[in-house]
């Protein structure tokens, strides 16, 4: 389990991270959410040791990362800029993750180049930029860590590759037990594939929550009654944002939605419809909710 | 062992350097091999060399080349320190940092001492093939030792310079400025407190490690011809200091330096602004001397527009940023307080120093030294007993006195800027530099640098020489251990005859037991008559200058090596060792009268051929060839200062080459040919008897004909001059070497 307390970084004047606390347990994909600077790079870079947090700790399973190879060794980071040695193949560049990491499989780093259809022997350095990213998750997931970071990812990527890509991630985390951690900029892009997340904003976790929680927790509410009304008639519900337009009333709600939709009906509306919300739709009321303009935040 | 090594990360770091470790490799190799090859090729044309033992001068001339190699190596494998993602990775990677760097700087060295005994072997190889050359393997394992440890030194400043900076042009400018920002300053600090005290001797200041003895890339300059240069302490001592000290301050700054340091250029900006000082410092300081020195506007002018450009420069370079760089401008005021302060520094010192007078009853002992030369990267040469007798101090009332008013006298002109004049008009008439060390009762030592009247000098060397302590040291001679090596004035004419070195030591410990059987008495009039330093040639009691033993080698003190250099001459007294010589040089003797009886006796006329060429059975004979053996000199080379080298350093073969070219080329008739010496006529050596042969051509209109001419000099045996039946001039002026 990862777990960050209070933990602060500086550089210079700037504060990238500012009293983060957040704990991530094992075996998840945690999607890291944020807005250009929000501190998701180094909040990933500080987890896999390349920073000493200025302030606070940061620990896995117990352990402070930063400079302790043992941790490090179940950890592989793949950055937004990736990192290959000049002129060097993929064959190349896994003789290096090997040298680094004990537990590399050739096995599986061929298994996967075959999936992928990348030819190992090709220079990586000449490749387009998404086949160097597919390059790169190849060889972490060849690395077979516990813990797999990857910033903005599915950069680059095609749709079908991102999908493959989401895939063999996600399959790693089910068979291996991993715990995968993903940021992106895109909500959209995280939505179908993490467990949890977690919105960084001016370099703090404002908002972290389970993702199939936060699907099922909030929900769209379209009701109409025959007589007149107003929002007062709904007191005792949990309502994150209310219209009325004439007698129709839509308002986004929390808590059961079973619940719910009895007690309405037992209210006998002219029309009842409760919605899902899509997981951008969520984040928008529980930012508003929590006095966040979400068009500031993403 | 994984906090500072780890094998698959070194063997990661072997194969990231591979390419930069094969160009260089194979850039020095080939470099380093030019030189046998050369020799081996020259010896298959010329039917084989001469017979040679080498020396480190033979031995991979390239190898200082390794020391701009070096820097490349770390450029390379330290490249992860300046590029952002590279960085970023090395730094998640499961190592420590240290490990990291000890794995990566193991591999680097793995490629350069690999490169270094490559090549050291190749040419031990090359050389092995031509069967003329005898090379010992103790001479590369010491180039060897010695250039790893030089790389090792000059790879401290390089990773220093990379863990404090994040891009290649600013990891090679503070590269250089940590190299040499130090000496550059301390150079210019001491020729300004030189200028302002000339009296202060800073060879022997706290200044004095900044001294280019010190400093071990110019020891590479010096290893080739002296490999005494490992028996200097001080040297190694300060150089393995520095070293630890820089690569722990590197281990220091790689562990603490954030990775978002790469792509800047440096990890904060307070060492931007330092870097950048440093950088301008020098010519700041330069600006201030030159005017001190009294140099015009114009250069204060100049330098001070040179001086900010190199400012400017250096932050538009690594920065690449206009507006950064011109809010550096209040940054400038660092260089000039530093500058105010060095100055301020030297002034302080200058009062410091010329407040220091004493009087005589202050002065417990005095004594002169030999001088050290600061910013020489060979050491200053002095006779043995120099050399010896420097640590010698004489502890006399009159001697203090003499010192104590000549400290007096120096600090006045120094006061009253008399002392360069004072320089002008009478150091060589009747004064002379001296350093001095003055021992005071208090304890205290001080050391200077005084103008001392030749005749104070004198009164006072006589004092010393006095004491029982100078006299048991002067009067030694150097012990095998303290000599390097041993040259014999002639020592040509030794080879031919037994193992020239073996009949070299018989004749010097012949000398040497001939000598320790003297009085002390005999010994001192020896030594100050016969044991010389190497200053020009030497008519000593009209001693021929061929008697006498060179003799080098190196003592160490405290302060490092001092090499020695003293001729000792062979009077007649020593009869032995005379006699051992004229019982070696027999041979060559015999030789030469049978030329000249051959001459007598026209065995010669066909001399020439009738084709221009000499005979060759003339030349051969073993002392023919040699400068001061038997020399043939054409009259065309005669002042050819080129060809009287190659004489002097020639083979056998080389005189009757070069006359065989000339007489081919000869073009006028009636002109001088050319003339040879034949000394060693006489069984007594110390006859100064010369023969000269003077060839001319003349073209009479039947054809050209050779006409002889003999000259005599010297003391000639009255058979010789009666046998050439009066047809012979005498050569009143000839000297030992008629052709300077």
């Amino acid at each position: 389990m990862i777990q960050a307390e209070n933990v602060t970084m500086k550089f210079d004047d700037f504060v990238a991270l500012n009293q983060l606390n957040c704990s991530i347990p094992d075996g998840c994909v945690y999607g890291l959410v944020g807005s250009n600077g929000a501190g998701k790079s180094t909040f990933l870079r500080l987890i896999s040791g390349v920073y000493r947090p200025a302030e606070g700790k940061i620990e896995i399973d117990g352990h402070a990362v930063y400079e302790n190879p043992d941790v490090k060794k179940q950890i592989v980071y793949i950055p937004d800029e990736l990192y290959f040695l000049p002129q060097a193949s993929m064959n190349r560049m896994a003789k290096l993750y090997a040298a680094v990491y004990e537990t590399f499989s050739y096995e599986r780093f061929t298994h996967l180049t075959q999936t992928f259809g990348l030819n190992p022997t090709v220079n990586i350095n000449t490749v387009s930029k998404g086949m160097k990213r597919q390059a790169a998750t190849i060889l972490a997931l060849a690395a077979q860590p516990r813990y797999l970071y990857f910033d903005e990812t599915f950069d680059g990527l095609d749709p079908v590759m991102r999908n493959l890509v989401k895939n063999v991630i996600y399959n790693d985390v089910v068979e291996r037990k991993a715990t995968a951690i993903i940021s992106s900029h895109s909500l959209r892009e995280l939505e179908d594939t993490c467990d949890q997340l977690a919105l960084l904003h001016k370099g703090g976790i404002i908002f972290e929550s389970d993702i199939q929680n936060l699907k099922t927790s909030l929900f769209k509410v379209q009701v109409a009654f025959s007589d007149t009304y107003g929002k007062e008639r709904f007191d005792g519900f949990e309502m994150l944002d209310y219209t009325q337009k004439g007698s129709v009333a839509t308002f986004i709600a929390r808590g059961d939605r079973d619940a719910f939709r009895e007690k309405l009906e037992d209210m006998r509306p002219l029309l009842l419809d409760i919605l899902p919300l899509s997981l951008e739709e969520v984040f928008l009321y529980e930012m508003e909710a929590l006095g966040y303009a979400f068009k500031d935040v993403l | 062992m994984k906090t500072i090594f780890d094998r698959k990360l070194y063997l990661v770091g072997l194969k990231k350097i591979k390419l930069v470790g094969i160009i260089c490799g194979i850039l020095l190799i080939v470099c380093n091999a030019l030189v046998p090859v050369a020799s081996l090729v020259s010896g298959m044309m010329n039917g084989g060399n001469d017979e040679a033992t080498l020396t480190a001068s033979n031995y991979a001339v390239a190898s200082p080349l390794l020391l701009l190699l070096v820097p490349m190596f770390f450029l390379s494998m330290f490249s992860f320190l300046n590029h952002r993602n590279e960085s970023d990775f090395y730094h998640s990677i499961p190592f420590k940092r240290t490990c990291i760097l000890g794995s990566f700087t193991a591999a680097i060295f793995t490629w350069v001492f690999g490169i270094l005994f490559a090549s050291l072997l190749l040419n031990g190889v090359l050389y092995a093939a031509d069967p003329a050359i005898h090379f010992s393997l103790l001479i590369p394992l010491q180039l060897f030792a010695f250039f790893a440890f030089v790389s090792l030194y000059v790879g401290s400043f390089v990773l220093l310079a990379m863990t404090l900076t994040g891009t290649t042009v600013s990891n090679c400018a503070v590269s250089l400025i940590l190299f040499f920002f130090v000496r550059i300053i301390s150079a210019i600090t001491i020729e300004m407190v030189e200028s302002l005290v000339p009296i202060l001797d800073v060879a022997y200041s706290p200044l004095r490690f900044m001294s280019t003895r010190y400093w071990l890339p110019a020891a590479t300059f010096r290893i080739y011809y002296d490999l005494s240069v490992f028996r200097d302490v001080s040297l190694w001592v300060y150089s393995a200091v520095v070293l630890v000290a820089l690569y722990a301050l590197s281990v220091w700054c790689f562990c603490r330096r954030k990775s978002e340091s790469a792509g800047k250029s440096a990890v904060n900006r307070g060492l931007q602004h330092a870097f950048r000082c440093a950088f301008t410092l020098p010519l700041a300081l330069l600006t201030v001397f030159g005017v001190m020195e009294g140099a015009g506007a114009a250069f204060a002018v100049v330098m001070i527009l040179v001086t900010l450009m190199f400012y400017y420069l250096y932050e538009l370079v690594t920065v690449k940023k206009l507006r950064q760089t011109l809010l550096s401008t209040p940054f400038l005021l660092v260089p000039a307080l530093c500058c105010a302060l060095i100055v301020g520094g030297c002034y302080l010192t200058r009062g410091a120093v010329l407040e220091q007078s004493f009087t005589a009853d202050q002065i417990e002992s005095v004594r002169f030294y030999n001088h050290r030369d600061f910013w020489g990267v060979f050491d200053t040469t002095y006779t043995y007993e120099l050399t010896k007798t420097d640590g010698i101090s004489v502890s006399d009332p009159e001697a203090n006195e003499i010192i104590a008013n000549a400290l007096d006298d120096n600090i006045r002109m120094v006061r009253t800027n008399d002392f360069n004049q004072y320089y002008v008009d009478h150091y060589y008439v009747d004064s002379r530099n001296q350093y001095v060390e003055i021992q005071l009762k208090s304890g205290r030592k001080v050391r200077r640098q005084l103008r001392i009247p030749q005749t104070d000098i004198n009164r006072v060397e006589k004092l010393r020489q006095a004491s029982d302590a100078y006299r048991e040291v002067f009067l030694q001679l150097p012990s095998d251990g303290e000599i390097n090596s041993i040259t014999f004035g002639d020592q040509d004419i030794l080879t031919s005859e037994g193992d020239q070195n073996r009949n070299i030591r018989d004749l010097w410990n012949t000398f040497v037991a001939e000598y320790e059987a003297l009085s002390d008495e005999e010994k001192l009039a020896y030594k100050n008559q016969y044991a010389l330093y190497r200053t020009g040639y030497f008519d000593v009691d009209g001693l021929t200058a061929e008697l006498y033993f060179n003799v080098s080698g190196t003592l160490y003190d405290s302060y490092g090596s001092s090499p020695f250099e003293t001729r000792y001459f062979i009077p007649s007294e020593f009869e032995r060792t005379r006699s051992l010589y004229a019982e070696y040089t027999q041979p060559v003797r015999d030789e030469v009268r049978q030329v000249i009886q051959n001459f007598v006796d026209g065995k010669y006329d066909t001399l020439f051929d009738g084709s221009d060429k000499p005979t060759t059975s003339f030349f051969n004979f073993s002392g023919n060839g040699l400068w001061n053996g038997v020399a043939i000199y054409p009259s065309e080379y005669y002042e050819n200062e080129s060809y009287r080298s190659s004489g002097m350093n020639g083979t056998a073969n080389a005189a009757p080459d070069v006359l065989v070219t000339n007489a081919q080329n000869d073009p006028e008739a009636g002109k001088e040919f050319f003339r040879m010496l034949l000394p060693y006529l006489t069984d007594t050596p110390e006859d100064n008897s010369y023969l000269y042969f003077w060839f001319s051509v003349v073209d009479d209109g039947t054809g050209r004909h050779y006409n002889t001419i003999f000259g005599l000099s010297g003391d000639m045996p009255d058979e010789l001059k009666n046998a050439l039946d009066g047809n012979w001039y005498d050569v009143p002026d000839a000297s030992v070497y008629p052709y300077k």
